[in-house]
């Protein structure tokens, strides 16, 4: 998927044709193949292109990235334009190549495509054999393979080190919010929280992407640690459940705030984020009265 | 009518039946041998958990909240002379959920925790006394309107604390609560609840001779003594205090006002003083059967309990509407 790009020029709705089929459309360009400025329309490519390239190459990135609780995310989109995912915006930013999502702006999207906008649409990685795959393919399009490289190589160099370090036996964990609903299978949650070393009981129970867990079941599932997505400057009902006297009792020392908005995008920048995940579970587990 | 102690009597055996059957049923299941072991064993356990801080405190709001939702419900169709009133259709419920929304996205219950049901009581009031004000003199119909008025806005004024919340997950989760649900609650949100409902319950209660009196017209309730706007003014601030303290706790649960006291009118008779009692039995009683069957049901994640009531009272309002159509000209 990946590597199907299809170079056209605008004129052939043949190859737009093609191009949507393979579900990445990349127009030429008559002077360079490479796209000297380039416009994010998915907060995922706007981490990624931050990335690899330097600010006088992005036209603009989403609001969001502008906002981000990452400092260093909302730092590096600072430094260039911004972008509400409007097909206006685009038009009048004219970049080279617009890289969307597949959540991001659909009809946006749909309409860039129609004109025969150059556009990218850059899938969701959740495993970190996509990020490896992903981070390098982009690097390429983008003329950008050596940034790429280096990226590719830190994210290695922290996956060995997490793998040498491994605890002897998993951390069980359940990521519960009082949502009713756990990540389970093929999220990035339980990507990371695998190579950092701990064992994602939703997973465990079921085969499906979200798994619809309420607070009984938890208490029954009984995991090591209980993960919470943490974003509590924000008030919100989410977190409520978790000051109900049940969960006190069972997880009020065995409870981690995750950085959810870190377990979004998947990216080289993910295994940091593993880290982040075993040096938290490691702190509690070391505190909390044992069972 | 003389079948009205034998209903109340089968009412609340239903209940108690009900309530011993709720702390049974959930999505995990405990065999009732350790139910019932839980009473007696430490608070350790985790079938203790379970039943003591998550399947009892349920059962009560259920019970508590069903109750007020079942009075009001008799109050306001004896007060309007009206069978379609309900806190519902006054604008009752969602100006509480106007109120609990603010509370809630904009921080308040960081604040000091009683600020969601306080903020559900005042936004209920100001809704309530809004459908009063509009639908004043015009008979019951003009207050019916009004209602539909009022919580068009309110529903208006959600969307747009909605559309203002700082929290850009504000949208799923409002949606989601608005759906009304009992899931997870605990014993602080009965402790909490409690004193509201019980006055506003009691504050309702009290007016049932008026609603006698008035059940002949508003004149004739004014000859025999009734003073119109004091009752008025009762009702409103009873409606709002049980059942704004109630939508701040669980979210908007429909129909359960409406219906009730239909149910048990064909036993008790038609005067509005004798319906309360067997209303409230009523509303706690399909509350909390509900309550169960959103726990039995299942299809993936816990059918919310607004959207299960609201399921079953919607045919049920079509009939309401169907026999109006019949019985008058």
């Amino acid at each position: 998927m990946l590597g199907c790009v299809a170079i056209s020029s605008y004129l052939t709705s043949l190859t737009v044709g093609i191009a949507v089929l393979c579900g990445a459309a990349i127009s030429a360009f008559a002077q360079s193949p490479i796209p000297r400025r380039v416009m994010t329309l998915n907060m995922c490519a706007d981490q990624l292109v931050l990335d690899l390239l330097p600010p006088e190459r992005i036209t603009s990135v989403t609001y969001i990235s502008h906002i981000a609780s990452d400092e260093n995310l909302a730092h590096l989109a600072g430094r260039v334009g911004i972008n509400y995912g409007m097909a206006e915006e685009v038009f009048a930013q004219s970049p080279d190549l617009v890289i969307g999502g597949d959540f991001s702006a659909p009809a946006t999207q749909a309409i860039l495509k129609r004109a025969g906008y150059p556009l990218y649409e850059m899938a969701s990685a959740e495993k970190f054999e996509a990020i490896r795959e992903q981070t390098l393919f982009v690097g390429r399009l983008l003329g950008a393979e050596t940034r790429a490289q280096e990226l590719v190589a830190e994210m290695e160099v922290d996956l060995a080190d997490l793998a040498r370090t491994r605890p002897a036996r998993p951390i069980s964990v359940v990521a519960w919010d009082g949502s009713g609903i756990a990540p389970g299978k093929g999220t990035l949650f339980n990507e990371i929280l695998n190579v950092a070393g701990g064992i994602n009981l939703a997973a465990e129970q079921s085969d499906a992407y979200m798994v619809a867990l309420d607070m009984e079941e938890l208490l029954v599932t009984n995991p090591d640690i209980l993960a919470y997505g943490a974003d509590l400057a924000m008030p919100s009902l989410r977190h409520e459940p978790l000051k109900h006297p049940a969960i006190q009792q069972r997880y009020g020392d065995r409870q981690i705030a995750y950085p959810e908005e870190q377990y979004v995008c998947g990216g080289p920048q993910s295994s940091r984020v593993a880290r982040d995940l075993r040096a938290a579970m490691l702190a509690v587990l070391a505190e909390a009265r044992p069972r | 009518m003389k079948s009205g102690p034998l209903v109340i009597l089968v009412l609340t055996l239903l209940l108690v039946l009900l309530f011993f059957i709720s702390l049974f049923s959930g999505r995990v299941w405990l065999p009732p041998g350790d139910v019932l072991r839980s009473f007696a064993s430490g608070n350790d356990e985790l079938a203790a958990i379970i039943v003591h801080e998550l399947r009892l405190p349920r059962a009560v709001l259920a019970v508590l909240v069903g109750a007020s939702l079942g009075v009001a419900g008799a109050v306001l169709q004896g007060f309007t002379r009206n069978p379609l009133a309900e806190p519902g259709l006054l604008g009752v419920a969602t100006g509480a959920s106007l109120g609990a929304v603010i509370s809630i996205y904009f921080g308040f219950t960081s604040v000091f925790a009683l600020a969601t049901p306080l903020a559900g009581l005042l936004g209920a009031l100001a809704a309530t006394a809004l459908t009063f004000a509009l639908g004043w003199g015009g008979g019951s119909l003009a207050l019916i309107l009004a209602g539909v008025a009022v919580s068009g806005l309110t529903a208006a004024l959600i969307s747009l604390s909605l559309n203002l919340a700082p929290n850009a997950n504000a949208a799923y989760e409002i949606m989601t609560w608005i759906m009304g649900s009992l899931a997870d609650r605990s014993w602080d949100h009965v402790w909490l609840v409690t004193p509201f409902i019980v006055v506003g319950v009691i504050a309702m209660a009290s007016t049932a001779r008026a609603l006698d009196a008035l059940s002949l017209g508003e004149t004739q309730a004014q000859s025999l003594g009734i003073h119109l706007t004091r009752t008025r003014l009762i009702i409103l601030l009873g409606t709002a205090t049980a059942v704004g303290a109630a939508t701040s706790v669980t979210g908007a649960i429909g129909f359960i006002g409406l219906v009730a006291p239909h149910l048990i009118r064909p036993w008790v008779g038609h005067q509005p003083s004798r319906i309360l009692l067997p209303a409230a039995l009523a509303g706690a009683v399909l509350l909390l059967g509900a309550d169960i069957a959103t726990r039995l049901i299942r299809f993936g994640p816990e059918l919310k309990l607004g959207v299960f009531t609201s399921l079953l009272g919607t045919p049920f309002f079509f009939w309401l509407v169907v026999k109006l159509r019949k019985t008058s000209p």
